[in-house]
């Protein structure tokens, strides 16, 4: 099994450090991204890898041989790097560019073969370059030249692959035909990648090495690595993550966090469940508001989506109805509130505390009711207690028939 | 943008090429000033600086040495002139020295830099621009340095007698074949003096014939030229600067020569470079010697 | 313009234009000499037929035309490989064979030795073996200032060489000022030329130029992976250092023998890569072999004009090699640029 292993690696240019103490492994079969701000030694870190740069301390390995004891040649023949820009004489040919990738394989009294000719054709075929077989490389477009870079650097036939923002400068196509090609390279050699787009990492990461400052923040699987609240303190952002409604994947979407962060942002409780407040959810969390959320079952589809973007839960067992002690909670998290948002849903014996205790703040709290008024009766499953609930509460709170109207009046009525 | 940078270098290339054509230091004074006529000059000369030891030697050879004051580095006969005091060479004249002397009169020469006679005039100096090309310049240049000096009788008794040495020179080979010569000034590249120039009229006059009278001035010929005139006799002048070891051994060491006539009967001679190279009263000797290689 | 350019009959055609620009190298000159004498008189060894010919004529084709036309093509060989090399090495389209001062090096140590009289017992090769050690000195300065710990860093190079370069200059400007008579020599070897070479000549050229040709062709395939940078060079197993001391090493063998028998000839080193590249495209494996062949060719061209075009004065080559070159040139490059 090929990996690469990175032990507490200290680099600096002069006496700025930039890499302080990393410590990593990659392995065949997985792509391993490198996550991080701008400056935050991503670069460096690959180019101490590939072997490039010496640390001051610490080591890189390649298959447990220390990459200094190495011959570059014998590096060469094991390890490819695709570096992030091309300085090029424009007037090489795709196939005579790819073939220098087979320098290694080669000697001044050993001239290429067939065998090197084929390994060249092959890596073309593989990054799906092979009818630009005779162009000239400075007339290729962004994505083909990247592709045929990749293929330069698997005309090597290496062990592992190097790649430093390899779908820089692509459009969204060319960027998704690129990750998919090092997924599927991925299978018989190990990636390394610094990315600069979380949601490849995400997408096709099996390891994200996430650096901040030059050191290690996080190591692992994305999911787990890449929550927003390691976002936001890495990366200054505030994100959401979407489910792709045909693939079993999500995404995230990123927004500056509020201007005013100094202040104190204003906290609201959403009462709903059953997934009929993402919508307040998600558009309350993207205007910077601090969300509080109750009284959900667990296993609750806001559930999902409040823990995803940071909100501070009330939950119970699944199944359970709402007694009088989360009531209680309830009731203090809404005084404790700057304002408390009702979704509409649908109110069973289950639910049935929560739409009593927004009545009961009403008069002290603004409360705001996300509904059409007349739905009520259709929401009501407990025999007219609900649909009395909710008449009592349209008359003491504002109603409000959908997320602009409410994002509008919140800003009115709050700040 | 690369066709422009390409251009501009070549351009350079041209014209570096071009003053490199320019540098030939035997330059034969053509586009310079014409040599003054004579008339506009101090009354009675007290203080003379010359720039050239052609000038130097005609000066002294009319008497007149006590009045020099300055000469360039360059004069150094009659030795007594060694104690003058020096203003420099013919490219490093210094101005202010020449000032310093504070001369009546000044003689340069149409080798001399432009530039320096034109800041010795500007300084309010007299200056006199003497032309040093043939050997009826020198004969003019005596004649008119007598009259400046105030002794036209030593002058036209000095020509008077180079004119008699001249004469005998061509009666003794009156008649005969002239034999072909050449005059080498260096040999790698061989360079040569064509017409135009003090060595062609001195071959002329002595009773020979330049093989390279087709080409002008002083110019770099190939060993095939050579050997294509196959020139009887070579004159080499001695050479004087350090290191530049014997011309003579080095063109009878050539083997692409050694069909050439004069290399092969040996008929190859060094004479004394600073009679031939300077237009002054010794040129005659300088034709006497050139005579005497070309009938030896 | 097709990046993969037939080669057999490329080096072909080429080589029968050398040929033939040979062969009227040799047959063209100040004297007449018939094409049939010409032709018996190459041959005479290998047939030993009855000399009808002159004694002259044999020493005017054997011991002056055709060294001198061997020295051309040495030498223009030798420049316009350097040349592409450099020009490879530093990336910089503006570099020739000079660029780190070897020529003016060279034009210091002649200078010296002649000003000075310094003797290294070596006759007709005193100068040129002067011009070489200087030259050779020179460019080992030049690397020792340009060096960063244990990295030669290409523009610290560059620009240590243009620095080392214009110090040497005015040094022998210094020298040609303040010296005491004649330096027509010393002009004569700066303007470079071949007139009055012999076979001695050749054969001092000929080893480092066959052996610094040969090694640079050894090396084309990393000195094309060195063109995409010294980074990429690097992570295809390429030790970029050592690489950079070979390609140093081989230009100042091959440049200073070159200077060395015929003085700095400009303008061969930096425009025939050029053209070439134009024709070929930048891949090493076929841009210094069609160097070396254009550049002998161009050489022994320029100077079949340089002795011929003012007979019996003979131009500077260099002269004759910018005066022709340029414009010959810049039509190319015009024209390549219409057709793209």
């Amino acid at each position: 099994m090929n990996r690469i292993d990175v032990r507490d690696v200290r680099f600096s240019y002069g006496s700025k450090p930039v890499l302080d103490g990393v410590a990593a492994t990659c392995r065949e079969g997985e792509i391993t991204g490198i996550l991080g701000p701008n400056g935050s030694g991503k670069t460096t870190l690959l180019r101490v890898m590939s072997g490039y740069l010496t640390p001051d301390s610490g080591g890189v390995a390649y298959n447990g041989r220390p990459v200094q004891h190495l011959r570059s040649r014998d590096l060469a023949l094991m390890r490819a790097v695709v570096e992030q820009r091309l300085v090029a004489p424009f007037e090489f040919s795709v196939f005579d560019y790819v073939l220098i990738g087979r320098t290694p394989h080669l000697t001044w009294s050993r001239p290429e073969t067939a065998g090197d000719r084929h390994a060249v054709e092959q890596a073309l075929e593989l990054t799906r370059t092979l009818h630009l077989h005779d162009r000239p490389i400075g007339e290729l477009s962004g994505g083909e030249l990247q592709r045929v870079m990749i293929a330069r650097a698997l005309a090597q036939e290496p062990a592992f692959l190097l790649l430093d923002e390899p779908t820089s400068h692509l459009d969204v196509r060319h960027q998704l035909e690129i990750m998919h090609l090092l997924e599927d390279l991925s299978g018989s050699i190990a990636v390394v990648a610094v990315i600069h787009d979380i949601n490849h990492a995400l997408a096709f990461c099996e390891q994200v090495l996430l650096l901040q400052q030059g050191r290690v923040i996080g190591q692992g699987n994305p999911d787990d690595i890449l929550t927003a609240p390691t976002i936001r303190r890495v990366f200054g952002v505030d994100s959401v993550r979407l489910d792709h409604p045909h693939l079993s994947q999500s995404s995230l979407a990123f927004s500056l966090p509020p201007r005013t962060a100094d202040e104190r942002r204003r906290r609201i409780l959403i009462i709903g469940g059953g997934g009929y407040a993402r919508p307040v959810i998600f558009s309350l969390a993207h205007a910077g508001y601090e969300l509080w959320t109750g009284v959900l079952n667990q296993g609750d589809r806001d559930l999902d989506t409040a823990l995803s973007l940071g909100c501070r839960t009330l939950t119970i067992p699944p199944f359970c109805r709402i007694d009088e002690a989360a009531k209680d909670r309830l009731r203090a998290w809404c005084l404790d509130a700057d304002a408390v948002v009702v979704a509409a849903m649908p109110v069973g014996q289950g639910n049935l505390g929560s739409l009593e205790v927004a009545c009961e703040v009403a008069g002290a709290k603004p409360v705001i009711l996300v509904a059409r008024r007349q739905a009520f009766g259709d929401l009501d499953h407990v025999g007219g207690r609900a649909e009395y609930l909710y008449i009592a509460l349209a008359e003491r709170a504002h109603v409000v028939g959908s997320t602009e109207e409410l994002l509008t009046l919140l800003e009115r009525s709050i700040g | 943008m690369r066709v422009l940078l390409i251009a501009c270098l070549i351009l350079t290339l041209c014209v570096a090429g071009c003053t490199d054509l320019q540098k030939n230091p035997m330059a034969d004074g053509a586009g310079l000033e014409n040599p003054d006529a004579p008339g506009q000059t101090p009354a009675s000369v007290a203080r003379l600086v010359t720039l050239a030891p052609g000038e130097t030697e005609i000066v002294c050879a009319l008497g007149m040495g006590d009045l020099l004051v300055g000469r360039s580095d360059y004069c150094n006969y009659p030795p007594s002139v060694t104690d003058i005091p020096s203003v420099g060479g013919p490219k490093t004249v210094s101005i202010e020295r020449v000032i310093r002397l504070e001369p009546d009169l000044v003689f340069a020469t149409t080798i001399t830099d432009a530039a320096t006679a034109e800041g010795l005039r500007a300084a309010g100096l007299e200056v006199r621009i003497f032309r040093l090309e043939t050997l009826e310049d020198v004969y003019r240049n005596i004649e008119d340095v007598g009259e400046l000096l105030g002794c036209p009788g030593n002058a036209s008794s000095l020509i008077e007698g180079l004119r008699e040495r001249e004469t005998a020179v061509q009666a003794a080979t009156y008649g005969r074949e002239p034999p072909r010569a050449m005059y080498v000034l260096w040999d790698d590249p061989l360079y040569v003096a064509g017409s135009d120039t003090l060595q062609d009229d001195l071959i002329k006059r002595a009773g020979g014939i330049n093989v390279f009278e087709d080409a002008e001035g002083y110019i770099v010929v190939s060993d095939e030229a050579v050997v294509n005139r196959g020139p009887e006799v070579i004159i080499i002048c001695e050479a004087h600067t350090a290191g530049t070891g014997d011309i003579r051994e080095r063109l009878l060491g050539k083997q692409t020569l050694s069909d050439v006539p004069a290399l092969r009967t040996m008929r190859i001679y060094t004479v004394d470079a600073d009679t031939v190279n300077r237009p002054g009263p010794r040129l005659i000797d300088a034709l006497e010697a050139f005579s005497a290689c070309l009938h030896a | 313009m097709s990046a993969r350019i037939a080669r057999v009959p490329l080096y072909g055609a080429l080589a029968a234009v050398l040929a033939i620009c040979a062969f009227l190298s040799i047959c063209i000159g100040e004297s007449y000499i018939g094409l049939r004498t010409v032709i018996a008189i190459l041959l005479h060894p290998l047939l030993q037929q009855d000399p009808f010919w002159s004694s002259a004529d044999e020493t005017i084709v054997l011991l002056i035309r055709l060294p001198r036309m061997l020295l051309a093509a040495l030498v223009g060989s030798g420049l316009a490989v350097s040349g592409a090399v450099l020009q490879s090495l530093f990336r910089n389209p503006m570099a020739d064979p000079f660029i780190l001062g070897i020529s003016s090096g060279a034009a210091f140590g002649a200078a010296a030795v002649m000003m000075h009289g310094i003797s290294f017992g070596l006759g007709l090769f005193n100068l040129p073996f002067a011009a070489f050690l200087c030259g050779a000195a020179t460019i080992l300065l030049v690397y020792q200032l340009a060096r960063v710990g244990r990295r030669v860093p290409t523009y610290t190079l560059l620009l240590s060489g243009i620095a080392v370069s214009a110090f040497m200059s005015a040094c022998t400007s210094f020298l040609l000022f303040t010296s005491q008579g004649e330096f027509n020599q010393i002009i004569f070897w700066m303007m470079g030329g071949f007139a009055g070479r012999t076979w001695d000549h050749v054969l001092v050229a000929l080893p480092f130029t066959v052996f610094g040709g040969l090694a640079f062709f050894t090396l084309s395939r990393p000195l094309n992976a060195l063109m995409f940078g010294e980074e990429s060079a690097l992570y295809l197993g390429i030790q970029v250092e050592r690489l950079k001391k070979v390609l140093l090493a081989g230009t100042v063998i091959v440049t200073g023998a070159a200077v060395a028998v015929s003085g700095p000839i400009g303008f061969v080193g930096l425009i025939t890569p050029h053209v070439v590249r134009l024709f070929v495209g930048p891949d090493h494996r076929v841009l210094l072999p069609v160097s070396i062949l254009t550049g002998a060719i161009f050489l022994i061209v320029a100077d079949m004009v340089s002795r011929t075009l003012i007979a019996p004065a003979e131009l500077p080559i260099g002269v004759v090699t910018a005066l022709c070159g340029a414009p010959f040139f810049l039509f190319l490059l015009k024209r390549k640029r219409g057709e793209a």
